[in-house]
């Protein structure tokens, strides 16, 4: 992280490793949107697409929310908006591709 | 730890919910960020529950196709409680570390280990009866 504890921080690199953690969700984002757009491709056609492209726009969204994180905690105002909203988008997201899969399943 | 100097909330107090700051008082900062970091595991963990949810019906895994959707069925209702799971949690844990209580249980673990159990089961039967 850009982000150094410096000298009398808590010991354990912990700023950093949570730091980490928001970049992996990101990624675990990215890779999950990357494998349903792959396997909705054959179902969805084109409007595969549109998922991709929402699925890296949220991709974006986790990155910015876990710098704004960093920069909430140094100055003492980190608290549950940014995860109640990263929750929130999760939970959207999971419920449009469950609800996609099902339809598709329908279908077929 | 208890005596080391603890964080001075701000002031005024905004931070929100107030059902977790307004309770206690400010917490050792490593146990704030260890609670954000099983937040997010919980996030990733419903990512991951919802690409195994849709790859099962999507590439349409030859096992029996009843029981195909129903494991798949099985991993995205946990897919879409992960997140829920994630918030609560955190809404939780925070407020135990504040108040000094004892920590809570994930609400979802068990229904977790038993839905992926489940799912597993469905496919193998879904194995038997193709």
């Amino acid at each position: 992280m850009s982000t150094p504890s410096g000298p009398g921080a808590p010991p354990g690199l912990q700023r950093e490793r949570t730091g980490l953690s928001w970049q992996r969700t990101t990624l675990a984002l990215l890779v999950s949107s990357a494998v349903v757009v792959r396997l909705l491709l054959a179902g969805l056609g084109v409007a595969a697409v549109a998922v991709g492209a929402t699925g890296l726009s949220l991709a974006a969204l986790f990155h910015h929310a876990g710098r704004r994180r960093d920069r909430d905690r140094r100055s003492g105002g980190a608290d549950g908006r940014v995860l109640a909203t990263t929750a929130a988008v999760a939970l959207l997201a999971a419920l449009a591709g469950a609800g996609v899969t099902l339809v598709l399943a329908g279908r077929a | 730890m208890s005596d080391e100097p603890r964080p001075q909330p701000p002031v005024p107090d905004r931070r929100w919910p107030r059902s977790v700051y307004g309770a206690g008082r400010e917490p050792d900062v490593r146990f704030s960020l260890a609670n954000e970091r099983t937040f997010l595991a919980w996030i990733r963990t419903g990512l991951a529950l919802l690409a195994a949810g849709v790859a099962l019906e999507a590439l349409e895994v030859p096992v029996h196709p009843g029981f195909r959707l129903a494991a798949a069925v099985v991993l995205l209702l946990l897919a879409v409680a992960a997140p829920a799971q994630a918030w609560w949690g955190w809404v939780r844990t925070e407020r135990a570390v504040r108040c000094e209580e004892p920590l809570p249980a994930p609400v979802l673990g068990g229904p977790l280990a038993a839905g992926v159990l489940l799912a597993v089961l469905l496919l193998l039967a879904g194995t038997a009866a193709r």
